[in-house]
């Protein structure tokens, strides 16, 4: 899936899915009130009858329980039987609402980006794992082929933490793409990330790396210029 | 006339209220029940339930999120 610059599709997704959000909530807290309320019912109820009882052991023969108590039970029963259908029912819901929103995010969190002609362009933001590793490649891979991109930027400004399973997913990436025939870039290495991969003794002497993704796009822009000149002088 | 406790921190309201209500059978008339709790509603609970089973509320502290009811039956 490509990213534009606008993705208002994905926008009017994450808004649909944010009222969803706030509507199942908003249900919950209701569910809460009510769950509340018949509970409370029924530990006043248990109350009195516990006092009945400890009246009549101590020899009070004419203990009673309120009338609302003894007509209660049933409605008790009915209510907190009703309240755990409905709990039953918000769990499926909020399963399946997970269960999308899971997939969107997803989606979202490998977005690839035509960034300029021939180039895409990356942000990886938080954690990755193998599993995320191995969509990001796939996503990537295809979007090269499909567009036919010479560069690709690999921007890991929303990577805080890096360890050798990290830097050895992104080698992987890079290598991949190279042998596609596309050059990769990798932008927005923050101080602490770079200090771990040194630490680390990860070797990324072979991959190109820039300030940022202004210098990557701009390194991919005067590469392509270049080769046009050359192009241009062998034809 | 003994103390008893009742540590209800944690569970949910009105749980501690149902806390207090199996703890009822155990109390005797002039004991008190100190019992401790952390759940949002659990001061109006705990006073419907003195109003309603006519126990007298003595005290109830706060310590940041938690409250200890003092309730002499």
């Amino acid at each position: 899936m490509t990213t534009e610059l606008t993705p208002e599709p994905e926008l009017a997704v994450l808004r649909a899915e944010l009222e969803e959000s706030r509507a199942a909530l908003a249900a919950a807290a209701q569910r809460e009130d009510e769950y509340h309320a018949a509970t409370m019912d029924l530990a006043l109820g248990l109350s009195e009858c516990f006092q009945a009882l400890a009246e009549v052991r101590n020899g009070n023969l004419a203990a009673r329980v309120s009338s609302s108590v003894l007509e209660s039970p049933d409605e008790i029963i009915a209510n907190l039987g009703g309240l755990l259908n409905d709990t039953v029912s918000d769990f499926e819901g909020q399963i399946e609402l997970i269960r999308r929103q899971t997939i969107a995010i997803q989606e979202l969190s490998t977005p690839v980006l035509q960034l300029w002609t021939d180039v895409l362009a990356l942000p990886v933001i938080g954690m990755v794992d193998s599993r995320r590793a191995a969509e990001i490649m796939e996503r990537l891979l295809s979007e090269i082929v499909a567009r036919k991109s010479r560069f690709v930027i690999l921007d890991i400004t929303g990577v805080e933490v890096v360890d050798t399973k990290t830097a050895d997913h992104f080698i992987k990436l890079i290598r991949a793409a190279s042998l596609l025939g596309t050059e990769c870039i990798v932008t927005g290495v923050r101080p602490a990330v770079a200090q771990t991969l040194v630490e680390l003794g990860v070797d990324l002497s072979s991959i190109a790396t820039l300030r940022d993704l202004h210098a990557g796009l701009h390194h991919c822009l005067k590469e392509m210029s270049k080769r046009r000149v050359q192009e241009s002088a062998v034809g | 006339m003994a103390e008893q406790q009742i540590d209800a921190r944690g569970l949910r309201c009105p749980q501690p209220v149902l806390k207090i209500a199996a703890k009822m059978p155990e109390m005797q008339a002039g004991d008190v029940l100190v019992v401790q709790a952390d759940c949002s509603t659990f001061e109006d609970d705990v006073r419907k339930w003195c109003e309603r089973m006519k126990k007298t509320l003595l005290a109830v502290n706060t310590d940041g999120d938690a409250k200890t009811a003092r309730i002499q039956f």
